[in-house]
């Protein structure tokens, strides 16, 4: 399902490294999930970002636990 | 778009584990367990392609609505959601109820899911067990994949793998 077919091409970077000048390739998998995202508002978004976030951290604190 | 289908990586992990499906967590959500400062709104496994497998995770995909991720189609397209279906796919790129899931059975770079398996960590996070991928295997498949937003990510990886190893 993931091709190259059909993709379209956008302007994109990283705060973490330089700038890119070069067009980043999506696929329409990426295209239909960035729309969904878009279509969330403002709350739902960071609601999305507070949980993924939340369960991310917590593997974290299990993963350290298991290194000590 | 529903709230309903907005990412919730436990709930998603969860219902997986419900239905005992084999699986490898890879791909965004994993690089960012292992400390990845990358934020990552889906969730890729590699699943187990063993027959029976296969059936309980054509079960889970039942029970999480999943549907085929297409631009312009918010809630995805139906699809056949079988065991014998998923025995033909190499890649499924879905969403589902708890947010989207990409399967992919042969991440680039790896031999699947026995391949990753090896060296994978087994985790409970807030009692749902998950099994993720080692980092160097995140990094070889995102490597191998080639593909620009991966390539951004490899830098923090590398480094946080250097420190990883570091620790040992």
């Amino acid at each position: 399902m993931r091709g190259r077919s059909g993709s379209k091409r956008v302007r994109g970077g990283s705060a973490e490294t330089e700038p890119c000048s070069q067009p980043i390739e999506l696929d329409p998998a990426e295209i239909a999930q960035l729309e969904r995202n878009l279509a969330l508002t403002h709350a739902e978004r960071l609601d999305q970002l507070v949980r993924a976030v939340a369960f991310i951290r917590a593997g974290q604190a299990e993963l350290a636990r298991r290194d000590e | 778009m529903s709230e309903a289908r907005a990412f919730d990586p436990e709930g998603l992990l969860r219902a997986l584990q419900e239905y005992g499906v084999a699986y490898v967590l890879i791909g965004g959500l994993a690089a960012s367990l292992h400390g990845s400062p990358h934020v990552t709104t889906d969730a890729d496994i590699a699943p187990s392609a063993e027959r029976e497998n296969l059936a309980r995770l054509a079960a889970a995909l039942e029970a999480i609505d999943a549907r085929i991720r297409a631009p312009g189609v918010p809630d995805g397209l139906p699809f056949d959601r079988s065991a014998e279906m998923l025995s033909r796919s190499s890649i499924l790129n879905l969403t589902t109820r708890h947010g989207d899931l990409d399967l992919t059975f042969v991440p680039a770079g790896t031999g699947g899911y026995e391949d990753l398996r090896r060296h994978a960590i087994e985790i409970t996070i807030r009692g749902t067990r998950v099994v993720l991928a080692a980092l160097a295997d995140v990094i070889r498949s995102k490597e191998a994949a080639g593909r620009e937003k991966d390539r951004l990510t490899l830098p923090a990886l590398r480094k946080l793998l250097d420190e990883q190893r570091g620790r040992d």
